[in-house]
């Protein structure tokens, strides 16, 4: 008995080591990423901004002064896209983890109850009815996407219902075929919009991208996204338990219509917020969840904080090397992602070969 | 033979022959103006057949339909695609019936098309969404114009193509000249004015500007600035906020209304710091109704030059009451 005391705890102490060097990866990536992008800024000048309201400091170790366009690029353009990117990375990667528990499927990616259909028919809907020119202001797309997304995994939801329970299957196939006819309307406004001005412009939200991130949306999705990603990890025992199947699940006093409807709720509600100020980035989702397990191993007590750490430092990285790689312009950063991500997902599951599982 | 008789014949005769007359004098001049067949290159390299004067026009192309008003064929004009709206009086004929509506640009009603029975189809290309239509057109047996102008002088060229075909070669190439001349004069105004920074952006949510090759950049260049993204390696793409601050436009001229107001574009992250901001120079110019270059640039592009020469050089342009005229103020 003392001696499975000891390796539990031995392996708490383990996750805690995994958690404190994830957590300074996540610090140092992106530190280091204030110092990418079109304008070239020596880091001294990153630290004299960042240090800006401690001048003492500044003067003491004699930092340049920045100029006004370098304080405003480091703190008004890539501090904001550095922050929703470690924002959307860790939202996606969460309801990832989430999704792929809950449907005990290795192919769910956070989209899979058509989130991400959702809020491309809201945002498609704002572009092309011009919802800019309302209240909402360079806003509309991000609310719209944030409303289709949410009611879209609500409606899901509640077609999925048969007889008071919600299964898995029947819940996964909903959400395929909203997701369907969502596509369709998609299609539909981009069939129906003047294909000579707003095309173009339609087809690279719809790919997603951090490029026109502002503190507004940074601010307003925070606590939309880290509340549900923190609270999701109180379900991690329970979510270990799921994965056994259902009935046995119920043995073990985890009630899986209850855990299904509070997980699914928290993780919609990060991935709405993050399509909403991103647009839809494919890969992360769906891969951060398999590179984090195939490191960490299965158990969702450390799967989802290493999944968030990993996803947010993933997209960080990612948003950095779409900001340089081919200036003066902004790579898809969707094409990053997979680019950089599979290979180094099929390496770790090919050195895994065979004692890989959910 | 009767006095009756030899008058009759004499009438004949008179009638006849200066009926005949005056069709070998129409002929004549018409030979003169231009002899079909003849054959042209259109704008993706094909070899075209004007077998004879076309008596109806199915126009795709919006800057096409438009043009052929200019030429001044425009009862020739039988079908338009759905964003052709230029002049009023297209409009009004779309409306009344006079001209088909036959749908979009790029995919466009080819039951109605042919139902028209037009002698010349007019057409955007190149493109992949064009290539189907204007390869089954050809095939079916119809003479498919291509037209792509992508500069001013692809405009002119267009213009006179078009009268070429239409027989009104003549108006063409006046309406064509008086172009040239209202370009040179924006272009000898601005002669030694220091080039003017201009941000050009077609979209907000990423956004989108242009590059060298595209009908902007070449406007803006005539128009005596310089675009900040001439180093773009393509006609258009995406853009970032940080890569506008650090080339700190002197003006901004934007192609779309997506945002309520200039307000909303000079409160963007960082932009505060920018001199056409700071300065209060950020405007909109519509690509359809200022340019006429709508999906391509049109004849109302020399209008577009002299609404952008305004932007651009302030102190030395200055916009007339009739908003085509653009007044020359004290160059120094």
């Amino acid at each position: 008995m003392s001696e499975l005391t000891e390796r539990h705890s031995r392996r708490i102490a383990g996750w805690k080591r995994t958690l404190i060097v994830l957590a300074v990866v996540l610090t140092l990536v992106s530190i280091l990423s204030l110092n990418v992008g079109f304008s070239r800024i020596p880091f001294q000048k990153i630290v004299a901004v960042l240090l800006q309201n401690v001048p003492s400091i500044n003067q003491a170790l004699n930092m340049p002064e920045p100029s006004a366009a370098e304080s405003a690029i480091l703190l008004q353009v890539r501090l904001p896209r550095i922050f929703a990117g470690i924002l959307v990375g860790a939202a996606l990667s969460v309801g990832g983890v989430v999704f792929q528990a809950i449907f005990r499927n290795p192919m769910a990616d956070p989209y899979v109850i058509g989130v991400s259909s959702g809020a491309a028919a809201g945002g498609v809907a704002a572009i092309a009815f011009g919802f800019g020119a309302t209240i909402l202001g360079p806003f509309a797309v991000s609310v719209m996407a944030f409303f289709g997304a949410s009611l879209t995994s609500i409606l899901v939801f509640r077609l999925a219902r048969i007889g008071g329970a919600t299964p898995a299957m029947t819940l996964l196939l909903s959400g395929i075929a909203i997701s369907i006819v969502l596509s369709s309307f998609v299609t539909l406004t981009l069939f129906l919009v003047d294909p000579y001005n707003n095309l173009q412009g339609i087809i690279f939200w719809l790919i997603g991208s951090l490029a026109s991130m502002s503190w507004t949306e940074v601010i307003v999705a925070t606590p939309l996204i880290l509340v549900p990603a923190i609270l999701i990890n109180f379900f991690a025992r329970d979510l270990n338990v799921m994965l056994l199947g259902e009935e046995e699940a119920k043995h073990l006093g985890v009630e899986p219509e209850i855990l299904r409807k509070i997980v699914i709720l928290l993780a919609s509600l990060a991935v709405a917020s993050a399509v909403a100020i991103s647009g839809i980035i494919g890969f992360v989702g769906l891969m951060i969840p398999h590179i984090v397990r195939l490191i960490v191993g299965p158990d969702h007590r450390i799967l989802i904080p290493a999944s968030i750490f990993g996803g947010a430092t993933y997209m960080v990285v990612v948003d950095a090397i779409s900001r340089v790689i081919y200036p003066p312009l902004e790579f898809p950063v969707g094409v990053i992602t997979s680019l950089a991500g599979v290979p180094f997902f099929l390496y770790l599951l090919r050195r895994k070969k065979g004692n890989y599982r959910i | 033979m009767s006095i009756k008789k030899i008058s009759l014949i004499a009438i004949t005769i008179i009638v006849f022959g200066s009926l005949a007359g005056f069709a070998y004098l129409q002929t004549s001049n018409q030979t003169k103006r231009e002899a079909y067949p003849f054959s042209i290159i259109d704008d993706i390299g094909r070899n075209v057949t004007i077998r004879e004067r076309p008596t109806r026009i199915v126009s795709l192309v919006p800057s096409a339909s438009e043009i052929v008003y200019t030429v001044g064929a425009a009862n020739l004009l039988v079908g338009v695609d759905q964003f052709s709206a230029y002049p009023d009086e297209l409009t009004q004929r779309v409306k009344s019936g006079n001209i088909t509506n036959v749908g979009s640009s790029f995919n466009p009603d080819l039951d109605k098309v042919i139902s028209l029975n037009p002698s010349i189809i007019l057409i955007n290309g190149p493109s992949q969404f064009n290539a189907k239509p204007i390869q089954r057109l050809s095939e079916l047996g119809y003479t498919v114009v291509s037209l792509n102008a992508q500069n001013i002088s692809g405009v002119f060229s267009n213009i006179e193509m078009i009268g070429k075909i239409t027989g009104n070669s003549e108006q063409a190439s006046k309406f064509v000249s008086n172009l040239r001349e209202r370009v040179a004069k924006v272009e000898s105004a601005v002669k030694g004015s220091p080039k003017v920074r201009a941000y050009i952006e077609n979209w907000n949510n990423p956004l989108f500007s242009v590059g060298p090759g595209s009908i902007q950049d070449e406007l803006i260049n005539k128009a005596g600035g310089k675009n900040i993204f001439s180093d773009l390696p393509q006609r258009s793409g995406q853009v970032s906020y940080e890569a506008v601050i650090t080339k700190n436009p002197e003006v901004m001229v934007l192609f779309h209304r997506l945002d309520n107001s200039t307000e909303i574009v000079k409160s963007r992250p960082g932009w505060n710091v920018i001199d056409a901001v700071k300065k209060d120079r950020v405007h909109y110019i519509s690509n359809e109704k200022d340019l006429g270059a709508y999906g391509a640039p049109g004849p109302r592009i020399v209008d577009g030059l002299e609404k952008i020469a305004v932007l651009i050089h302030p102190e030395i342009f200055k916009s007339g009451r009739n908003s085509n005229i653009v007044l020359l103020l004290k160059a120094n």
